[in-house]
C-alpha cells in the first residue's frame, strides 16, 4: 500500500497499483525502494485526488502507455472520442474538470489527461467564438477594428 | 498586400510576429518554426489557471491532429491570449486544404485566396504538412452546360495550385482526390495540373501519397499516367505510404533477371510499407515490376484485371519477404483470374498472414477448380494463412472444403459479403474431420459467414461439433441472423456454447482494399453502358 497527503494535509492510502498509474509516483516509488513513508503531493487538492484516485482505480489493470506509443500517437490522427466510463466519470463542474486535467499533467498520467482534455475539445468544437466565451466567461478583448479585419482574414478558410 | 502581416500587439507589449515585407507567396518559405511560449503568461479558465502547454495540447486535440483547420480559426477569434497561442502553434495550421470549386460560388477572387492560404502556410511555419486537393463529383456541371465563362473561371482557379508548389519542400503527406466529374474535360485539365506541379517537386518529407482520380478511368482513349513525378526512390527517402488508384505509377523502373534478382540501378522504395494500387491503363505489361520497386512491403492491396500482363521472363519471380497482408480485387471478375494465376505463382511470400480476395460484382465462378489449383500451387504460403477473406465471389461448398483444408493455421474467416454459403458448407467444411480425425482449421477463434442460407440449425451444428471434437477455440460469430441465434440458443443452451460470442456481420470490417473495389463499383456504375468494363 502507498500513502499520499495532499496539499490541504489528507492521507490517502491506495493499492501500488492504483497509485502506480501515475509515472511520477511510481517514479518515486522506484526511487525510494521499500517504504512507509508517506508521498506529499503539494499540487493537489483532497477533493481532486480522490476522482483522480477513482480513475486510477477503474484502470489499473490496463497496460501503461509505452513510449513506442506515445510516439506512435504524434504521427497518428488525434481523435476527442472518449470511453463511455470515461465520459461519466469527467461529468463534473468546469473548476473541478481543469483541477483534474491539471493534476493529471502533474502525475503524469497520460490517459486522464487525454480525458480531460478531449472534453474541453469536445466543449468547444462546433461553437462560434462568441458562444466558446459564453461557455468559459472569457472577455472578448479584441478592438471592434481588431476582429473585423480576423473575421475578414478568416472568411474564405471558414467556408471550406 | 494581405492584413496579417501587421502582427497583433498585445496587452503586456509583445508582437506575436514580427512584421515581414514581401507578398504573401515570397513570405511562406522564411518562417522559423517554434512554438514558444516563452514569456507569454498563462490564462485563466473555469477559474483555473492552465498552462500554455495544455491549452496547446486542447487546440491541438480540438483540431485532430491538425486536420480540422476551423478548429483552430475558432479559438483564434476568442480572445488576444487564445488566438496568441494558436498562431504560436504551427501544429494547429499544418493541414491545407483545398477545395477550388468552392470558389465558383464564392464571391472572393483569386488572389485574395491565395493570400489566405499563404497565411495559412506561414502560420505553418517549419511544420511538416499535409495538403489534400480535392474536387468532388458534384463540383462540376455536366460538359454540355459548361459555359466558356465557367471554363474561364476554373482555369483561373487552378492558379490556386501555385500554393502546392511551395508547399512541396515541406510536405509530409500528399491526397489528392478527383471524383467521377461529370465534366470529364474539366476533371482531367486539373488533375493533369495538380500531377505536374507535384511533378516539380522535390519533396524530401513526404511520407503518405494518396491520388484517387475515380472519374478518369477511361479505358478506350484516355489514361493519366503519373509519369513525370519526381516522386522517385532518391526524391522521396521517407516515403512509406503509397496509394495510387485510377492513374498509373510510371517511374523509371528496375527490372527483373531471370534469376528473379531486381536490377535497383534506379533505386527502390525501400522504405515504403503499405501499397495500395490500381492503375487506371488497360494493359499493364509489367505489373511485377512495378511490385519489384517496393521490396519491403509488409501490405499490399492491388487490382487484377484480364488485361494486365504479369510481363517478366517466366523464369522471374519476385520475393517480397516482408509482405504480411494481401488484398486482391478482381476487376473483370473469373476474366481477371489468368492474370492473378500466373501473378501468384510468380510471387513469393514467407510472411504472408492474411489474404484477401474481392469483386466490384458478384460472381459464381465457372471453374472453381482451377481456382482452388491455383491457389494450392502455393501450398506453403496457404499453410501459413491466419486470416482468409473473400467476398462477392463464390464457389461450390467442395470447393472451399478444399481450400479450408489446405489453410491448417487459420484464426479467422470471413465468407461475407454477398458469398453463397449454406449448411453444407460451413459443416461440411468446417465441422468434418480431415481423414477421419483431424478438424479442418483447428485453431480458428472467428467466422463471419454473411449468408442467410445457413440455417441456425446449421450453426447450431457447427458450434456444437467442432467443440466436441476439440475446436475449442472459436469464441466468436457473426452471421445476420444473430438474433434469432441468440434467443434459441444464447441463454437456454448456453452451456452447449461457452463462451461464444454471436454478433452481427459488420462492413466496417472490409479490408485494406475496400477503396479499391469502391473505385470500381462506383466507375462501372457510372461508365457510359457500351463502356468496357
Amino acid at each position: 500500500m502507498v500513502n499520499l497527503v495532499t496539499s490541504d494535509n489528507e492521507s490517502f492510502t491506495v493499492e501500488k497499483a492504483v497509485a502506480s498509474r501515475s509515472v511520477l509516483i511510481k517514479n518515486m516509488l522506484e526511487d525510494v525502494g521499500e517504504s512507509d513513508q508517506p508521498i506529499p503531493l503539494p499540487n493537489v487538492t483532497a477533493s481532486v485526488l480522490k476522482k483522480v484516485l477513482e480513475y486510477c482505480d477503474h484502470h489499473k489493470n490496463e497496460p501503461m502507455p509505452t513510449s513506442e506509443d506515445l510516439a506512435a500517437e504524434d504521427t497518428r490522427k488525434r481523435t476527442t472520442d472518449i470511453g463511455e466510463w470515461d465520459q461519466k466519470f469527467i461529468q463534473v463542474d468546469q473548476e473541478m474538470l481543469f483541477e483534474i486535467i491539471l493534476a493529471a499533467n502533474y502525475l503524469d498520467i497520460k490517459p486522464l489527461l487525454d480525458v480531460g482534455c478531449k472534453t474541453v475539445a469536445n466543449m468547444i468544437k462546433g461553437k462560434t467564438p462568441e458562444e466558446i466565451r459564453k461557455l468559459f466567461n472569457i472577455v472578448n478583448d479584441f478592438t471592434p477594428e481588431e476582429e473585423a479585419q480576423i473575421k475578414k482574414e478568416n472568411e474564405w478558410a471558414e467556408d471550406r | 498586400m494581405c492584413e496579417f502581416n501587421k502582427g497583433f500587439r498585445y496587452p503586456w507589449g509583445g508582437v506575436l510576429r514580427p512584421p515581414v515585407r514581401g507578398t504573401a507567396m515570397s513570405r511562406l518559405l522564411n518562417y522559423t518554426a517554434v512554438d514558444d511560449y516563452t514569456g507569454y503568461p498563462q490564462s485563466s479558465i473555469g477559474g483555473v489557471e492552465l498552462p500554455n502547454e495544455l491549452f496547446d495540447y486542447i487546440f491541438l486535440l480540438g483540431t485532430n491532429g491538425g486536420r480540422d483547420t476551423r478548429f483552430a480559426l475558432r479559438v483564434s477569434q476568442v480572445c488576444r491570449h487564445w488566438r496568441n497561442l494558436a498562431l504560436t502553434s504551427a501544429r494547429l495550421w499544418a493541414h491545407i486544404q483545398l477545395q477550388p470549386s468552392k470558389l465558383l460560388v464564392h464571391p472572393l477572387d483569386t488572389d485574395t485566396v491565395l493570400g489566405q492560404c499563404a497565411a495559412q502556410l506561414a502560420r505553418a511555419r517549419g511544420a511538416p504538412l499535409s495538403l489534400r486537393l480535392a474536387l468532388a463529383d458534384t463540383d462540376l456541371p455536366a460538359a454540355s452546360d459548361a459555359d466558356a465563362d465557367l471554363v474561364a473561371k476554373l482555369t483561373s482557379l487552378c492558379l490556386c495550385l501555385r500554393v502546392v508548389t511551395h508547399a512541396l519542400p515541406r510536405l509530409r503527406a500528399l491526397e489528392l482526390e478527383i471524383g467521377w466529374c461529370a465534366s470529364f474535360v474539366l476533371g482531367y485539365g486539373f488533375a493533369r495540373q495538380v500531377l505536374a506541379k507535384i511533378e516539380e517537386g522535390p519533396t524530401p518529407w513526404l511520407e503518405e501519397v494518396e491520388i484517387h482520380l475515380h472519374g478518369l478511368r477511361l479505358d478506350r482513349v484516355l489514361d493519366l499516367p503519373v509519369s513525370r513525378w519526381t516522386c522517385t526512390p532518391k526524391a522521396t527517402p521517407r516515403l512509406k505510404s503509397v496509394s495510387v488508384v485510377g492513374a498509373r505509377l510510371d517511374v523509371p523502373l528496375p527490372h527483373l533477371d531471370v534469376d528473379g534478382n531486381v536490377d535497383a540501378d534506379d533505386g527502390m522504395f525501400e522504405n515504403v510499407e503499405r501499397l495500395q494500387y490500381a492503375p487506371s491503363r488497360i494493359q499493364s505489361d509489367r505489373l511485377l515490376c512495378d511490385l519489384s520497386l517496393f521490396p519491403n512491403l509488409t501490405t499490399l492491396a492491388m487490382s487484377i484485371s484480364e488485361k494486365y500482363t504479369v510481363g517478366v521472363a517466366d523464369a522471374a519471380v519476385l520475393c517480397l519477404e516482408r509482405l504480411e497482408v494481401l488484398s486482391v480485387c478482381f476487376v473483370d471478375g473469373e476474366r481477371s483470374i489468368t492474370t492473378f494465376s500466373r501473378l501468384w505463382e510468380l510471387l513469393s511470400l514467407p510472411r504472408l498472414h492474411t489474404l484477401e480476395l474481392d469483386s466490384p460484382r458478384n460472381f459464381i465462378l465457372e471453374e472453381p477448380a482451377a481456382f482452388v489449383a491455383c491457389l494450392r500451387n502455393s501450398a506453403s504460403t496457404l499453410s501459413r494463412l491466419e486470416r482468409f477473406c473473400i467476398s462477392r465471389i463464390s464457389m461450390g461448398h467442395r470447393y472451399h472444403r478444399d481450400l479450408f483444408r489446405a489453410m491448417p493455421n487459420l484464426i479467422y474467416l470471413r465468407l461475407y459479403p454477398d458469398v453463397m454459403a449454406d449448411d453444407r458448407l460451413i459443416i461440411q467444411g468446417l465441422s468434418l474431420p480431415i481423414d477421419g480425425s483431424a478438424l479442418p482449421c483447428p485453431n480458428l477463434e472467428e467466422i463471419v459467414v454473411g449468408s442467410e442460407e445457413v440455417s441456425l440449425m446449421g450453426l447450431a451444428s457447427l458450434l456444437l461439433v467442432r467443440a466436441r471434437r476439440g475446436g475449442s477455440s472459436l469464441c466468436r460469430v457473426s452471421t445476420p441472423r444473430w438474433k434469432e441465434f441468440a434467443q434459441k440458443y444464447g441463454e437456454a443452451k448456453s452451456a452447449l456454447y461457452p463462451g461464444i460470442k454471436v454478433t452481427s456481420c459488420d462492413l466496417d470490417s472490409e479490408g485494406y482494399g475496400e477503396s479499391i473495389r469502391r473505385y470500381y463499383t462506383s466507375s462501372l456504375l457510372s461508365l457510359p453502358s457500351n463502356s468496357s468494363g
